[in-house]
């Protein structure tokens, strides 16, 4: 029955996604998009009000269930109404610039599909017969939390307290990180809330939701912005990174946070390519954002980097009251979350164990010593290389053999968030620059999966701006796409 | 110069190709091939490891065999822990601590409060400490310990 404490948060989820974004049409790739955005938003939604009518209403009982499921019919209803008078009123669809080119290769549909089944097998295998409870950092952080919220009655904060008593002295548990936000240890606890048990089911179908929910939002997206077989060919590809599915399965917040950057990237794509969903696509972005902040303390720092790429980067090339009202909606998109995720930083969470006044000193000494550069940086190179059994060879010979696609729909527009996600590494690199811990044990137990945050996303972008599977008439195709080969 | 070398190559590959996936860029099957046979791979991976070696993590033991003791602790109490499984990798004291939520597990026995959990798996015999009675043994290697009065 735990899959049903889902149901609310994907359908007010989706239904946002709807009212902000009419115009989409309830079809193909859109609607994937539409489910798989509302899913993410919507678990970011509820994680968050589940945590404040805790922190100010007490337990979140029956009241709390009214209040979700009143939130999602009225929601429902709205987005019903404002998606049919839309209709009603205009029947300008939003329809993709390659869609006339767009026939999918049906063998490769077939593949996608029949491999997705498998690696979800996979996943089921590892969730709930070989580790259901998850692996360390779900032991010492994400669930650890939860179950205080769920079992600590009206001591639920000590799930936010650091120190670990041990033979007779109070040690700072470095691993516990309890001031880490709350998305996926608020959506744990609403889940065994709802149910009443801390059941394993809630964690694992969470984990499951935001790994294959980053499979499908990134076919979603190319279909959107390229066509159908990119996005085919983007999943196999991410299948075969299978540290990506791996880290899923330990039901870890790395996935969840790739998931959101994956949506803010694709949905600031979506925006660069159709001006007519600016808007909409910029309130959406600013939820995502604040969803990727809620996740983790690095979804932190990729929510300022969106700000300055995205908006302070362009004072001066664009508009200046076009960029001011973009900036408005973006902030008004972040609002509700970012506003919780203030609230708990501000009376719950204790000092983050990077960035605090007490390691200042030391930090600047260690932002001095270029020898720490220099490890860092080689260390970062030398993951990336051998990052997933070398994945980046294959992408380096898919780029060669295929090369990247010249048209000015895709070259332009791409800059800005290869920009921004290497700004997101450079914002890694400072962290291991000015740790206190030991450098190499903090790189070598951190830096995968910092790389698999971004890694959704630089896939991404990697087929978004190589050519596509299908050969162009020029380059000797033989005729229909779908009839081709197996 | 490097890619001129390359365009025979190339248009060699593309043309094999060709004879089978007519439609298709010859580097699909790049991301093709390797996807077609590390996807199933990896299945049967998991499958040997965990239906046939029978792999299970050390966290599911560890809420079978506390799951007991847990009914017997007071909520929000201060537990001394004392374990001879101190090398499982990633820290014993980790996953009994978080079994045994609600209960403010302390590692070791000081300062000594009044409840001991005792995890004894490889230790024969029941252990002695100072100042602690035996209270309950669940059966299984855990024990639970009370303060004597003296």
């Amino acid at each position: 029955m735990g899959f049903l404490a889902f149901i609310p948060p994907i359908l007010i989820g989706t239904a946002i996604v709807l009212l902000v974004f009419p115009k989409i049409s309830l079809k193909g790739a859109w609607v994937v998009l539409a489910v798989c955005l509302g899913s993410g938003i919507g678990l970011g939604l509820t994680s968050a009000t589940c945590f404040l009518w805790l922190a100010c209403l007490g337990r979140p009982a029956a009241g709390y269930l009214v209040f979700e499921v009143g939130s999602a019919i009225l929601l429902v209803i709205a987005a019903f109404y404002r998606f049919h008078n839309y209709r009603v009123g205009s029947q300008n669809e939003l329809t993709t610039d390659y869609a006339p080119n767009d026939v999918p290769i049906k063998w490769l549909k077939r593949l996608v599909i029949i491999l997705l089944l498998i690696t979800s097998g996979s996943f089921g295998l590892k969730t709930f017969i070989e580790d259901p409870h998850g692996t360390v950092d779900t032991r010492i952080v994400w669930n650890y939390r939860a179950r205080w919220m769920f079992r600590g009655g009206d001591q639920w904060e000590h799930a936010f307290y650091t120190p670990v008593a041990s033979d007779g002295e109070l040690i700072d548990d470095q691993g516990h990180a309890p001031d880490y936000p709350l998305l996926i240890t608020g959506s744990v606890y609403r889940g065994w809330e709802l149910i009443g048990d801390d059941h394993v089911v809630i964690p694992i179908m969470i984990a499951g939701l935001f790994t294959f929910g980053t499979y499908l939002l990134l076919y979603a997206s190319l279909a959107l912005l390229r066509n159908r077989n990119q996005g085919y060919l983007a999943v196999l590809f991410m299948l075969v990174s299978t540290q990506f599915m791996h880290l899923g399965t330990d039901q870890y917040g790395d996935v969840p946070l790739a998931f959101f950057i994956l949506s803010t990237i694709a949905l600031f794509a979506l925006k660069d390519r159709h001006s007519s969903i600016s808007l909409q696509t910029i309130i959406l972005a600013g939820l995502t954002t604040a969803c990727a902040a809620w996740t983790k303390n690095e979804g932190l720092v990729f929510f300022v980097l969106v700000i300055l790429v995205r908006f302070i980067g362009q004072i001066g090339k664009q508009d200046w009251s076009n960029l001011a009202k973009e900036f408005f909606y973006f902030l008004l998109g972040t609002l509700p979350i970012m506003g919780t995720l203030i609230y708990f930083k501000l009376n719950f969470a204790p000092r983050n164990d990077l960035v605090n006044i007490y390691n200042l000193k030391q930090s600047v000494v260690h932002l001095l010593n270029p020898d720490r550069y220099l490890i860092v940086i080689s260390e970062i190179l030398k993951k990336v290389y051998f990052f997933n059994d070398k994945i980046v060879i294959l992408m380096a010979l898919y780029l060669l053999f295929s090369g990247f696609d010249r048209s000015g729909k895709v070259k332009k527009p791409i800059l800005s968030h290869v920009l921004l996600l290497l700004l997101m590494v450079c914002g890694y690199a400072f962290a291991f620059l000015i740790t206190t811990y030991d450098l190499r044990w903090h790189i070598d137990s951190s830096l995968r999966r910092l790389f698999i945050q971004l890694w959704p996303a630089w896939v991404f972008l990697f087929f978004y701006a190589v050519k596509g599977p299908e050969l162009s008439v020029q380059e000797g195709q033989p005729g229909e796409l779908s009839r081709g080969g197996m | 110069m490097v890619k001129e070398k390359l365009e025979p190559f190339k248009a060699y590959c593309q043309a094999r190709i060709s004879r089978y996936f007519p439609s298709v860029r010859g580097a699909v099957l790049l991301i093709v091939v390797p996807a077609f046979l590390i996807v199933p791979v990896y299945f049967l991976t998991v499958v040997k490891e965990i239906i046939v070696d029978k792999r299970f993590s050390p966290g599911i033991y560890y809420e079978k065999r506390f799951a007991a003791v847990r009914q017997d602790l007071p909520a929000h109490a201060a537990v001394n822990f004392v374990s001879d499984q101190q090398q499982i990798e990633n820290g014993d004291f980790l996953y009994v601590r978080y079994a045994l939520v609600p209960a403010r597990m302390v590692k070791g026995l000081k300062p000594a409060h009044e409840l001991l959990v005792v995890q004894y798996l490889t230790t024969p015999g029941i252990p002695r400490f100072n100042g602690y009675q035996l209270s309950k043994n669940y059966g299984n290697g855990i024990m639970l310990f009370r303060r004597s009065a003296e």
